[in-house]
């Protein structure tokens, strides 16, 4: 059969099973088997291989472990303090809280490499605090959902890695060529919410549509003092902070294991400080975290396991190589190569994309006269869309198990202003490739 | 006419590195002297399947070959862990010619009664890179933090008093880059491909001598050589000849080259490793690993004796 | 046969949650041995040649086994896009049916998995590290985390039939 055709109703099939409300792992694990009893039974065999490597994976370990770091501070008065102290003291900007989430998931994506793992860790505080103070569940979602892809952008980068390791890119200069864009989502990201403020802040109880901030009732105002007294309570937090920061800086831990680090922090300061130690409030606190776990952890396997089925059947890889033939110019072939990247983070997660199109990819994009570094972003940029989408978007599982009350409907329109941020990025970056270039070619040379 | 038969070749490696080449000039040769009855597509970078898991899906079937490592599989062929062992061999060329030795009948014996089939035999050479020293003996190597490529290597160098940090090369650089290790032993090919020149001080070359050797040997899985016809394994095996003699070493002797090269060019301090301390490690390597190798492993010892018997 | 039914289903539940709990301390477990690692290499300057492939081991153990867990109480997620909108009649059939698929994608990933343990278990294959534990303790997590999914969807099927019923009873609710 051709491979195009393929490909065509492996996508297709997925797509259609995934709607029909099945568990996100069994569609994705159901239609690889499908596929392998119709088109390839000598490998079901593999089936049990491919889903133990799937897990055999220390970098992946930062997703648990970073929802570990949250679950506790998420059920401890620790989220209140800390958005209380932002409050009193970004409580005059609008949108102030908005912003600050964004800011903290790029803070925490220059701690982790995982983007599920950046929206597990703001999100666990962010989501609820920013719903209890007015924010449309919508906007709090969506902004989370997508601010949390800022962790493969924003250095360091799981993603990158593999990307400079398959096509002998420097990863220090790819890791560098995230940051400036990164800085520019950041921004867009807070202009957003400042748009909201200005044009969708509604009286309490007043909603208007999916995005809109209610007014706070009482118009607050706090003293030099109260907010200097209020540091003292976000002490912990800066510490964990200090601790995976000067861990990960300062030569003591790599990626993964500061996230482990982090998580055991968080623990002991809520022990200590928040007084959470009876055996069933921990309990609570360890059950909920594996729950949100093992939830995330087999739709990742699942979605491995439909990665290998896609690559051995050459479904992705007639893809890619078609795009290619097509009679197209320089800035057409980047056009075509964008939708295909797209299409696949609909389905497949960044890395086992990176992996699977990186060394097709390679060679035309040096031989088309492009900086392998400059397209390391854009593709990059691409797979961030590619977790917020269905019916694969790891964000948004990670979002929706978070604030499981919120419709998947609302999770998407409110993540959807964000991914046209996205592809504003993106035509930035093709049209001004300096913005990811520059500042590598300056530090490294 | 029948439809071609479509073999799936599966390693680690980069699109364009020596051995993803490797793997197209084989399968180039055979697709020509087949006349196009056997095709192959190639799965580089893990695309397909991850480094370790080649070894599981060749004996099931559900991977026709693999450029693999044979000491990823020593947990489950102990023996295997010879092929990356401290200081058995002095050369690449050594290290080919273990296919007419007893030694490699030996080794390609044991993959047969596990379900693969060696193709050809590919030997890479590797150094030791740091940041903070020149590591040229094995008192050199006391008060290091250390990743070493293979548990023999990290034996040995535990007992010279390194510590020893487990980690998946893909957190190499950064634990380099961050100080979380100052040292890592890796192969050649290695070294430039994740770009340790930029976060190194000092290597230590492999371009005379060297003690870390591994074996990445082109397999076939027993299921696909045996649906072949015998007409099309005498091609294989008539290939497999072709590239010993005129590609393997020839092609590989680049990799140092090409080393020397990148680091000299970002200024690392290089040092080329001589006899006395080669023998220095071969004497140390005895002590720790080859003993414990002896003593853990069924017929360690007849096998460390055959791999010396080669090195004559 | 309702008691049959009522008594398997408890004790699925009681397993799934027995086993769901070990999950959760096999997560902070993996926290604790990682930081363990990171404060003895940097305090002691001593090897870490366990900690990290332990860890990975736990991560499997929380990700297979503790799968059953979360279906207990319905948790996996799925795209609730399409069938919102359907009547809860249909609603109930659509869930009925792919939850007989997903059983059956449990029974037969178990099916495949667990020669793959025996196998590694008669062999006494090990990992290949330095440590290198034997290799059927993590090679147990994918059929045995399996055999309890295929047994929480049997539970989760026979509830659902029941609402089911109560719903073509009652198409008012
Ligand atoms: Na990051
Ligand atoms: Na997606």
């Amino acid at each position: 059969m051709n491979e195009n055709f393929m490909a065509l109703l492996l996508f297709s099939s997925a797509f259609v099973l995934l709607m029909s409300g099945i568990p996100i792992w069994a569609g994705l694990a159901g239609i690889s088997l499908a596929f392998i009893l119709i088109f390839a039974p000598h490998i079901l065999e593999a089936i049990p291989v491919v889903l133990y490597g799937s897990m055999d994976n220390f970098a992946l370990l930062a997703i648990p472990l970073f929802i570990l770091l949250s679950a506790p501070i998420a059920a401890s008065n620790a989220s209140r303090d800390l958005y209380e102290t932002l409050h009193k003291w970004l409580h005059k900007i609008p949108g102030g809280l908005g912003i600050a989430n964004v800011i903290g998931c790029g803070i925490f994506a220059a701690l982790c490499g995982s983007s599920p793992a950046t929206a597990a860790a703001i999100g666990g505080i962010g989501i609820p605090e920013m719903r209890k103070r007015g924010y449309s569940p919508a906007l709090a979602a969506g902004l989370i959902a997508h601010a949390g892809t800022l962790g493969i952008l924003i250095p360091p980068s799981l993603t990158m890695i593999l990307y400079g390791v398959a096509t002998e890119t420097s990863i220090g200069k790819c890791f560098i060529a995230g940051v400036i864009p990164g800085f520019l989502l950041i921004a867009l990201s807070c202009a957003w919410v400042g748009i909201i403020v200005f044009y969708r802040k509604v009286k309490p109880g007043k909603r208007r549509g999916v995005y809109y901030i209610e007014e706070s009732a009482v118009k607050e105002s706090f003293s030099l003092a109260e907010r200097f007294s209020s540091l003292v309570k976000i002490l912990p937090f800066l510490l964990i902070i200090a601790g995976i920061m000067g861990s990960l800086y300062g030569g003591w831990a790599t990626p993964s294991e500061a996230a482990a680090l982090g998580a055991v922090l968080a623990l002991f300061f809520v022990m200590t400080i928040y007084k959470i130690y009876r055996p069933s409030e921990l309990w609570k606190i360890f059950i909920k975290a594996m729950n949100e776990s093992t939830m995330i952890l087999l739709i990742m396997a699942s979605a491995l396991l439909f990665a290998y089925v896609s690559s051995d059947l050459y479904a992705t890889q007639a893809m890619g190589q078609m795009i290619l033939d097509m009679p197209l110019g320089k800035w057409g072939i980047i056009f075509m190569i964008n939708i295909l990247l797209l299409l696949l983070g609909c389905f497949i997660p960044p890395a086992a994309v990176i992996l699977m199109v990186a060394p097709l990819l390679m060679p035309i994009i040096s031989g088309l006269g492009f900086d392998p570094v400059w397209f390391s972003v854009i593709l990059t940029i691409n797979l961030e869309i590619g977790l917020v989408t269905p019916p694969v978007g790891l964000n948004l599982y990670i979002v929706k198990s978070i604030a499981p009350d919120v419709p998947m409907s609302h999770v998407l329109l409110g993540a959807a202003p964000f991914l046209v941020i996205d592809i504003i990025v993106i035509v930035c970056v093709c049209i001004w490739p300096e913005l990811a270039v520059w500042l590598p070619n300056k530090m490294i040379g | 006419e029948a439809a071609p038969t479509i073999i799936k070749l599966s390693h680690q490696f980069a699109a364009g590195d020596i051995r993803d080449q490797m793997g197209r000039v084989f399968g180039d040769k055979v697709t020509e002297k087949t006349k196009g009855q056997i095709q192959f597509r190639h799965y580089p970078s893990q695309s397909l399947f991850k480094a370790k898991d080649q070894w599981d899906a060749m004996r099931k079937g559900a991977l026709d070959m693999a450029v693999f490592p044979l000491d990823y599989a020593s947990g489950k062929v102990p023996q295997f862990s010879i092929t990356l062992m401290p200081c058995v061999l002095s050369s690449v060329k050594q290290g080919i010619s273990w296919r007419n030795k007893p030694i490699g009948k030996k080794i390609e014996g044991l993959m047969e009664e596990n379900g693969v089939k060696n193709v050809l035999w590919a030997w890479f050479d590797g150094g030791i890179g740091s940041k903070v020293k020149q590591i040229k003996v094995p008192e050199d190597a006391k008060g290091t933090k250390l990743r070493a490529a293979g548990k023999k290597f990290e034996f040995m160098l535990q007992e010279a008093g390194a510590s020893i940090t487990s980690m998946p090369s893909s957190e190499g650089y950064h634990a380099l880059a961050t100080g979380v290790i100052d040292t890592m032993l890796t192969s050649s090919a290695s070294f430039v491909s994740y770009r340790l020149y930029e976060v190194l001080k000092y290597i230590n070359v492999p371009k005379d001598f060297s003690i870390w050797y591994m074996t990445e040997n082109l397999c076939i899985s027993k299921k696909t050589w045996d649906r072949l016809t015998p007409d099309q394994q005498k091609i294989f095996e008539e290939v497999a000849d072709w590239m010993h003699e005129n590609w393997i070493a020839q092609n590989f002797k680049s990799l140092v080259d090409e080393l020397i090269q990148e680091f000299t060019k970002a200024k690392v301090d290089i040092h080329y490793m001589n006899k006395a301390e080669f023998d220095l490690w071969l004497d140390f390597a005895k002590k720790t690993a080859w003993k414990d190798f002896a003593k853990s492993v069924d017929g360690g010892q007849e096998l460390l004796d055959m791999a010396l018997d080669a090195m004559k | 046969m309702k008691d049959l039914a009522r008594y398997l289903g408890r004790i699925v539940n009681a397993l799934s949650y027995v086993t769901g709990g070990i999950a959760a301390l096999a997560l902070v477990a993996a926290a604790i041995i990682i930081t363990e690692g990171v404060v003895v290499r940097k305090l002691l300057g001593v090897s870490t040649i366990w900690q990290i492939e332990a860890s990975v081991y736990l991560l499997m153990y929380a990700c297979f086994v503790g799968a059953a867990f979360a279906q207990m109480h319905d948790h996996h997620l799925n795209v609730d896009l399409v069938i919102i909108h359907l009547s809860p009649r249909s609603r109930e059939i659509t869930l009925i049916t792919v939850s007989v698929l997903t059983c059956i994608l449990c029974a037969i990933i178990a099916v495949y998995a667990w020669p793959m343990w025996y196998e590694a278990f008669i062999r006494g294959d090990h990992s290949e590290s330095l440590w290198g534990p034997p290799i059927w303790i993590p090679y147990f997590f994918i059929p045995f985390g399996m055999t309890l999914l295929f047994l929480q969807y049997i539970v989760s099927i026979s509830k659902r039939i029941v609402a089911l019923k109560n719903c073509i009873r009652d198409p008012g609710r």
